[in-house]
């Protein structure tokens, strides 16, 4: 265990370090901030929303920024063992104080930073347009209250907190293709191509591709996350929201999917050579 | 107790025998050099040892503790790889507290300490990738040196450095024996180490040819006698014509003979060459060096080939 937490604590300082992935997550949220502006232009053009156009103008603008993110997230993950199996860093982690399984452990449990960073940068991009633009209000179409203000705020945590699960389970499968890899430009070549490869693929699978929540529930080109779902609510397109079975296969079948993955890739990084 | 304990390992690659049959042990205090030409196995058996690939059969016990385990050494263990592992963008007292992060030992040598007995303290500040090779390597040896250690283990640590650098480390390496601290250093440069080793193994084609005290694998080679003739075609073919002994080397008019286990005397060896009309002009037992000694092994292991 010791050796778990000195690897989150050596990555985390990592990552708190690298200036690539602070540029990433201005970027993330400059690409929200823009996705954010061009919906409430939308909005504003279509007259037909008297109040709470806010919500839809911000969740835009997440989607776009959490969909950057899971790409971030995705190359950052894929390139974590295999760049340091390159660089020597996993040999001289083992033969210091860390179990090969620690090495593993310890970059998922960094997981948290950079899905909360992309999180924050996407929010508070997406936000500060929206806020700028439309209000946060109730909301009301052609006189007609549509949903409370409550409502609303209700349906954009959901979605948040439903997605969430999948982008750790989105890092996990990046670590075990990065465990599988010997080169870092492999690892992310390869984990970018196969969700890239189901993300084109996934609305023609339609019921199989929920086996792979994490991959089918994420934010991405073609987005059928539960953030998406919200958006459909919060701009009055849908009344239905997420059934509660999907939400409920959102919530949790991640974190055993993660599980699974991050089992496969600690027998991985157990049997091969370093 | 061993520091480092290698039983009967065993490494192959499909049909590619790496290591065969390898033994040997690295008692506290001893600096171990294992020594072997390219290919021969080193690196194979330092990764086994390290736990960094999973040996065919036998076993390795390192600080007392299995090689799949070393996490157990608790920080005791330092090692030195062939390409010095630091983080490039960081200073040189970051990637010194980057590695101390990794090992979570604390106690034992301070970071300044360190740098001081490497030689580093001028450059505390420098960017890790802005140094020399010879610099690199010296931190790189202060990451493994930094906390506690009781064994370091050091893979061609004089690989890719030139003179200078080469005199840097060594330095080091005598600094480090005389303190007391036990050292394995895998190389091929035998003439550059064989000042600071006490002990060696030495290693031809994935096999042990020699292991022990420097000395006495020095001393193998007792019947070992150079003879400086005027016409050495003449010379080698009497030689050859006669059996029991054995040519190992020659160089210009200088040949070196081993009598081995022959039961020949020097004298008789004198006898043919004059007999022979080679123009004997001088026959010494030959200086003992490590590559010579190696040089020798190296032969004796071709010809049971």
């Amino acid at each position: 265990m010791t050796g778990t937490l000195r690897i989150l604590r050596s990555e985390f300082d990592r990552l708190i370090r690298s200036l690539s992935l602070w540029i990433v997550g201005v970027t993330v949220g400059a690409v929200a901030a823009v996705s954010a502006l061009t919906s409430s232009i939308q909005i504003l053009g279509q007259g037909s929303v008297e109040s709470g156009g806010g919500w839809a103008c911000m969740l835009d603008g997440m989607r776009t920024g959490l969909a950057l993110t899971v790409f971030a997230l995705l190359v950052t993950s894929a390139r974590s063992l295999a760049g340091d199996h390159e660089s020597g860093l996993l040999r001289m982690a083992v033969t210091r104080s860390v179990s090969r399984p620690a090495l593993v452990l310890g970059r998922l449990l960094v997981a948290p930073l950079p899905i909360l960073g992309g999180l924050l940068a996407s929010f508070l991009g997406a936000w500060l347009v929206a806020r700028s633009q439309l209000d946060f209000g109730p909301l009301i179409e052609e006189g007609y209250e549509i949903l409370s203000a409550e409502e609303l705020r209700g349906e954009v945590t959901l979605g948040l907190f439903a997605t969430l699960p999948a982008l750790v389970a989105l890092w996990a499968f990046g670590l075990l293709i990065s465990a599988c890899s010997r080169t870092a430009v492999s690892a992310v070549a390869t984990t970018l191509v196969l969700f890239v490869a189901f993300d084109l693929i996934k609305e023609s699978l339609s019921q199989e591709s929920l086996y792979l929540v994490f991959a089918s529930f994420a934010p991405s080109l073609s987005d059928s996350s539960p953030l998406g779902e919200a958006a459909q609510v919060v701009q009055g397109f849908s009344d239905r929201g997420f059934s509660d079975e999907l939400l409920s296969l959102a919530m949790w079948l991640p974190w055993a999917q993660a599980l699974l993955i991050v089992g496969a890739a600690v027998a991985v990084i157990r049997s091969r050579t370093l | 107790m061993a520091s480092f304990a290698i039983h009967s390992l065993h490494k192959s690659f499909g049909s590619v025998k790496a290591v065969q049959d390898l033994s040997f042990e690295v008692h506290p205090g001893q600096v171990h050099g294992l020594l072997g030409p390219n290919g021969s196995g080193k690196t194979t058996t330092l990764c086994c040892a390290l736990g960094l690939m999973r040996p065919t059969k036998g076993s390795v016990e390192v600080l007392g503790v299995s090689s799949r385990a070393l996490h157990r050494t608790g920080g005791r263990l330092g090692v030195v790889f062939d390409q010095p592992v630091l983080l490039k963008r960081r200073s040189v007292a970051a990637n010194l507290a980057y590695h101390a992060m990794i090992r979570g030992h604390k106690g034992g040598r301070t970071h300044d300490e360190v740098l001081d007995l490497v030689g580093l303290s001028d450059l505390k500040k420098r960017r890790a990738g802005a140094l020399s090779l010879g610099q690199g390597k010296r931190l790189a040896l202060a990451t493994a040196l930094a906390g506690d250690p009781e064994l370091v283990v050091l893979d061609e640590p004089l690989s890719g450095l030139d003179p200078v650098g080469t005199r840097e480390i060594l330095a080091l390496i005598s600094k480090l024996a005389a303190s007391g601290l036990t050292l394995i250093l895998s190389t091929h440069r035998l003439h550059d180490v064989e000042p600071v080793l006490t002990h060696a193994t030495i290693m031809v084609r994935g096999r042990r040819v020699a292991t022990g005290p420097l000395s006495e694998i020095l001393g193998q080679g007792e019947g070992l006698l150079q003879a400086t003739v005027q016409n050495t075609p003449l010379a080698l073919e009497a030689l050859s014509r006669m059996g029991g002994w054995q040519v190992c080397g020659q160089e210009g008019s200088v040949i070196d003979v081993d009598l081995g286990s022959s039961g020949a005397q020097p004298s008789e060896l004198a006898e043919v060459l004059v007999k022979a009309g080679a123009g004997l002009v001088r026959l010494q037992p030959a200086g003992q060096r490590l590559a010579d000694a190696f040089d020798r092994l190296v032969a004796q292991e071709s010809a049971r080939k």
